[in-house]
Order: C-alpha cells, then structure tokens, then sequence
C-alpha cells in the first residue's frame, strides 16, 4: 500500500533557523511546509510601530501581540518561578525573533565543544567543531555575515581562530571612531578588543542594502541590511515551499514504530488542521519548542525535554569617561572584550565576555538627568556632553546545564485554549564567581576611561539567548536529541532550535543553530 | 493653527489604534490655554519656535486624568513670571526651582518634550502608562544632531563612522 503525505517535510516555525531549514529543503525539490503561529508583516509597518512607540526601550513593543500569537513581555503569557524573572525577547511573526537582534555571528570554538573532557564541568557537545565547520561557512553566507577573519576570536590575541575553510563572505565593517580610541586605552592594559562578525552586509547582497547605520538594530532594521528571518522564510518560498501563517502547532502524533505521522495545528477562529509527512523539523523557538513536546508527550524518554535552560544571563556597566568617543555612529554594537572567552579558569568559573554597546544614547541620557531635576540650557549641555562619552558595557556569563532550569507548559490557556509558558530559572554557584571577575574588570575600566561609575551593580540581567532546553548529547538517557539534531527516540523528528546546544559558551547562538539548521536538511535530503 | 484638545480628542475617538494614546484625554482647553502652554513650552525648553501640534498633544497627555491641569499650568506661568525667568539660565535656585510641586510640574513638561512620550516606560512589560507624543520631534536629539542620528534614519553611507566627528576637538 502506498502511503501519501500532505508534504515531504513540515518545518514548525518559519525564524531563521526553521525558514533556513525550509529554504535548503524546497532548493532540492522536496515539498515542504512551513508552518507559522504569528502573521506575516512587512518591515515598513514595524518601523512605523516603532516610531509612534513611546516604549522604545521595549524591542517587542512594535510587534504584534496577538491573544494567539503572544510575544515574551506578556507576563500572562510566560510566568516565572524561580529566583531570576527569565525573559527573553521572543516575537511571533513570520521571521521570528531575529527580527530584533543585534546578528552577532560568532562561531563556536573547539574547545567551546569538549568543556567537559578539557574542564570538568558541563557536557560536551556529540560533535566536533570540524564537523561543524562547513556549515558555519554555508550558514555565514546565508546570513551574509561581514567579519575580520584574521583576528583571534578566543581573546588570548593569538594567531586567527577558530580555523576557517574560507574566508567571511563579506568584508568588516570600518572600526568606529569610539572602538579605534577604546582599543588604544584597552590593549596597554591587556585587554583583546575584537571586531565582531555579524549579519549586516557592508556591501549590496542578497537583495539588502550595506549598512549606514541607522542604529537601530534593536527592535528593527529599517532598511533590511541586517539578516532577519523573515528573508529565508520568502527564500524558501520562492523555491516552492508553502508558509502558512496564524497556525499554532499544538501536537505531534505518534504512529508505528514510534515514527511522527502528524502535526495539528490551530487557527485564530478555532479550526484544527492536521497535515501528515515523512519529515518533521520543529523550529518553534527554544522555549515553545520543549512546550510543543511535552505537550505532545513525545521525544522525552530522558525525562530532560523542558530542562537545562541556559541563557548568557549578564550584567551591566553604564560609566562616563573622561574624553568623547561619541557611541551611536554606525551599528548598535562593533566587538568586545573575549579575554575571559576559553583557558583553564573555567574549570572554577564561567567564561565572560565583555562588549560596548554603540546604540545612540540620548534616550538613557535624558531620562536620568530629567530624573536629576535638571532643565534649561544645563539640559542640553549635558545631553551632548555625556552623549559624547557614555560607556555602555554589557556583560554575559557561560551558563552551565542545569535540570532544575527548566521550561513546562503552564496551566494557563491562551486564546486557542493552548497552554502558556513556566519557567523555573536561577543562577548557580559557576556564574556567581565569574561575577566577580567580571566586576573586577569593571573596575579596572572606571580606572582606564577615568569614568564616573553610574551603575556597575545590575543585577542579573536577560540576554534572549536560549540554550538546553532540548540539549544535544550522545547519551540517549540524558539528552533529548543526538549530534545530528534528530530526536533519540522519533527517526523521522528533528529540532531545529538553539535549545539543542549543551554548551553554551558566551557567543550569541544563532549563527549555530542556523549552521545546525541547513545540516538538518542535508541529512533529510540524503534520507528522504 | 491651533488645535483644541477637546477636538483632537473627538478625532482621536474615532482612531483605532490604541497606540495613539494622545486622542483619549478627558481635557476640553481653550485655544488661550493651549496657546499659553505652547509659549510655556518655548519658556522652558529655552526654544523660540516649537511645534502647535506637538504641544496640543503633549497637553492633552499631561491632562489626561487631571481636570485641573490647566489651573496649574496657569500657576506655573504665574510663578515663571513672578520670579522673573523669562530666560531658563534664571531658573536654577529661583522660587520657582525651590517650590517641589511647581519644579515636578516644569520638569513633566520638559520632560514631554524632550523624550516625546509622557509617563513612565515599564521594561520587559506589554503596559504601562506612557503616552506617545512625538519621536523626530523629541528635543533630545537636537544637541548631538551634527555628530549621531535619531536612530533609524541614516546620516551618510557605509563606514562613515571610521572619521572622527568634526566636533572631536572643541567635545
């Protein structure tokens, strides 16, 4: 009997690592579709949402929140019971929530991957970074990543690492005026300030425009010169997959031999779809996709679906230095401190990085002397003043799988009567001493820039870099999928999440899981 | 031409996008009134042109919920003109300055205009009680025009950012 299918492969979510897994899919001539829980809106509508916001220090205020669709910051929707408030800025809309990154594009480093065998601490990844490698480089060109490949991304101001098979698919960048004066402060006193590769094109590519910044990264790209999902989702369009936007994914459905034979979906108006295929890629974001397997009670024989939530969980530096550097020209932010990226300390704390925001700082400015009581010509002298030498350093910390961090589905129903999102979060004991390495370095900067320290005691801070939630192992009785991001216990079940990574580093994940992504598609091309 | 913030509030009404927070205020001035809190804007923000429009709206935010506003507005011009601060560089330790309620009042204006919203923003929260006035109009950006951008429009190409801002050397 021969069996039909309502496509080769579904893809559960159309962000950058499901419309990248969709794009490379449909390219081969398989049939593929995309499904979608959010709408479909064009850029000029969120940038005007943007404008007319009085929220702009909110990056999911200019996207829609829809009794459907919710976005992160509604605390009906994503409830918290452990110590830290777990936020991250999640958005529903076709694209997802690089929308509203800043596409920082760093790789992972080999030792990054074996933290366990080299540390004694963590997991290792079940897969090396050579076997990554290639797909590093396909993903850099997807995104049109603009990088300087000849410096040493572990911060040790080494030779160019980590190995490259090619080089950056497009040039950096120019070094900014602030970023050419903090390298000559910084690098007497040892500290490796390094350009950060990320996907904003510096040339016309792929049907963008080069950056001119704008400065607005976050919460939107006016122009699309920096890489949101939304443009492989049109991609993967183009090469004949079908998106289907407003369908929440709610359940998968075994069949025999414990292959996935379905997924259902739920309209706005209530309606349920169920659409069957040989494949299925769930790319639900880190948090929705855990939800949508317990849910669904499948690929969770470890019992670790939902658990070891990782984010870069940080903190912040805010100073005024003693000559003007003049942040807010160019993108929202160039590079950063990696000293603290890889060497044997993290054996007894996290890594740490280290990076200077270069958004215009006008907002933050004025709202603080406003709150200071000061007016009249005063107002307008310090606002040019400070502007000009406002250090704005944000910092994050390597996070280590935990099981108690963990995300559930909570008893609260959304508007599809689906449930909403628990989340149970603290920092532990490895992140709390990398803490107080990091503040030592804060100190040592107040020194170096002569600044007058406004805030160098945060608290922990929400990074929106969502990891282990379900992790990657070679063990199926402690991970949820193996090195290929296949389900353990579904063949035909893949994840295409940063959830899967057990290692977390302190580089921003999604240029891994992009890479992880388009290797997801090669291994169901071969199969299919 | 001056708008009644009674009738953009009537307009406002028939708008659909909550988001317009300027359309729901309760506040029914008179052209006088809002052309006294324009000229009061200018006082305070020490600028001789400001916008009609933009000060209608920022009236009708700041009144929201307060139907004496436009009594207290009368009493800080009052104050102003008492004291003698026809010039902002007269203001700092004025009675004016020294008076908590009359000093709260001045600074939510400047404060109107120099943001562009009223209220306070609420982080990582889909409300709060902050109303929109204006973005391209919010007098924060005027003092570093020449060197930054009001984000998300652009000021030259790619890597302009390289050169050292004219003004570096007088900074």
């Amino acid at each position: 009997m021969t069996t039909t299918y309502d496509a080769d492969v579904v893809v559960i979510g159309s962000g950058a690592l499901g419309s990248n897994a969709a794009y490379e899919l449909a390219k081969q001539g398989r049939s593929v579709i995309l499904l979608e829980a959010g709408s479909r809106i064009p850029r000029w509508k969120i940038l005007e949402n943007f404008r007319t916001s009085s929220r702009k220090a909110n990056f999911n205020d200019p996207y829609p929140n829809e009794p459907w669709a919710h976005t992160s910051y509604d605390p009906e929707y994503l409830e918290n019971t452990g110590s830290f408030d777990f936020r991250p800025g999640m958005l529903k809309l076709v694209g997802g929530t690089t929308w509203h990154w800043a596409a920082a594009c760093w790789r992972y480093l080999p030792n990054d991957m074996k933290l366990k065998t080299l540390y004694g601490v963590g997991r290792d990844w079940p897969i090396d970074y050579d076997t990554l490698e290639p797909y590093y480089q396909r993903a850099e060109e997807a995104l049109g990543v603009a990088g300087n490949g000849e410096e040493d991304q572990s911060g040790q101001g080494g030779k160019a690492w980590p190995p490259r098979s090619k080089g950056y698919p497009l040039p950096p960048d120019a070094t900014t005026y602030m970023n050419q004066q903090l390298v000559k402060r910084l690098a007497p006193e040892g500290y490796h300030y390094i350009h950060e590769p990320n996907g904003r094109v510096t040339k016309p590519y792929d049907g963008r425009p080069a950056c001119c910044g704008n400065n607005n990264c976050m919460p939107v790209c006016p122009i699309g010169a920096m890489y949101s999902g939304d443009m492989h989702a049109t991609h993967a369009e183009n090469a004949g997959a079908k998106l289907i936007t407003e369908a929440t994914a709610y359940k998968l459905e075994k069949g025999a031999g414990n292959k996935i034979v379905a997924v259902h979906y739920r309209k706005p108006d209530g309606s349920d779809v169920r659409l069957t295929a040989r494949y299925f890629v769930v790319a639900a974001h880190g948090l929705e996709t855990p939800k949508l397997l317990l849910m669904s009670d499948v690929a969770n024989s470890s019992d670790q679906v939902g658990r070891n939530l990782m984010d870069h969980t940080g903190i912040g530096l805010l100073m005024i230095g003693d000559e003007p550097l003049w942040p807010g020209r160019g993108a929202v932010q160039q590079g950063g401190i990696f000293n603290w990226r890889d060497g044997d300390f993290r054996k007894q704390h996290s890594a740490v990085k280290h990076s200077m925001s270069n958004a215009v700082p006008n907002r933050t400015i004025t709202e603080r002397l406003l709150k200071q009581g000061v007016i009249g010509p005063e107002l307008d002298e310090r606002i040019r003043h400070d502007a000009a030498r406002w250090i704005d350093v944000g910092t994050v910390f390597e996070m280590l799988p935990s099981p108690t961090n963990r995300v559930t589905p909570s008893d609260k129903k959304d508007a599809l009567g689906i449930p909403m999102l628990r989340v149970n979060y603290d920092v532990d004991d490895y992140v709390k001493a990398g803490k107080e390495v990091a503040k030592k370095d804060y100190a040592r900067f107040a020194k170096i820039f002569n600044a007058e320290v406004i805030e160098d005691e945060s608290g922990w801070q929400n990074r929106d870099h969502i990891m282990g939630s379900v992790i990657m192992g070679s063990d199926p009785k402690d991970s949820v999928v193996n090195g290929d991001c296949r389900t353990h216990d579904h063949d035909n079940l893949f994840l295409a999440t940063t959830g899967v990574i057990p290692a977390s580093g302190v580089i921003n994940p999604t240029l891994t899981g992009v890479a992880l992504s388009i290797r997801i598609a090669d291994t169901i091309n071969k199969e299919i | 031409m001056l708008v009644s913030a009674g009738l953009v509030a009537a307009a406002g009404a028939l708008l659909p996008w909550a988001r317009m927070a300027y359309a729901a205020s309760p506040a029914q001035a008179s052209p006088a009134e809002l052309d006294a809190f324009l000229k009061l804007g200018q006082r305070l923000t020490g600028r001789e042109h400001l916008p009609s429009d933009i000060s209608a709206r920022l009236f009708a935010a700041l009144a929201r919920g307060d139907r004496a506003f436009g009594e207290k507005v009368t009493g800080l011009v009052r104050a102003m003109d008492a004291a003698g601060i026809t010039d902002m560089r007269r203001f700092k330790g004025s009675a004016v300055d020294n008076d908590a309620a009359l000093k709260a009042l001045a600074v939510s204006i400047v404060s109107g205009w120099y943001l562009g919203y009223t209220g306070t923003p609420v982080g990582l929260a889909v409300k709060d009680d902050t109303q929109f006035i204006t973005y391209t109009g919010a007098l924060m950006f005027e003092p570093t025009r020449d060197v930054t951008v009001i984000p998300t429009y652009a000021r030259a190409g790619t890597d302009y950012w390289a050169a050292a801002p004219a003004s570096i050397a007088t900074d």
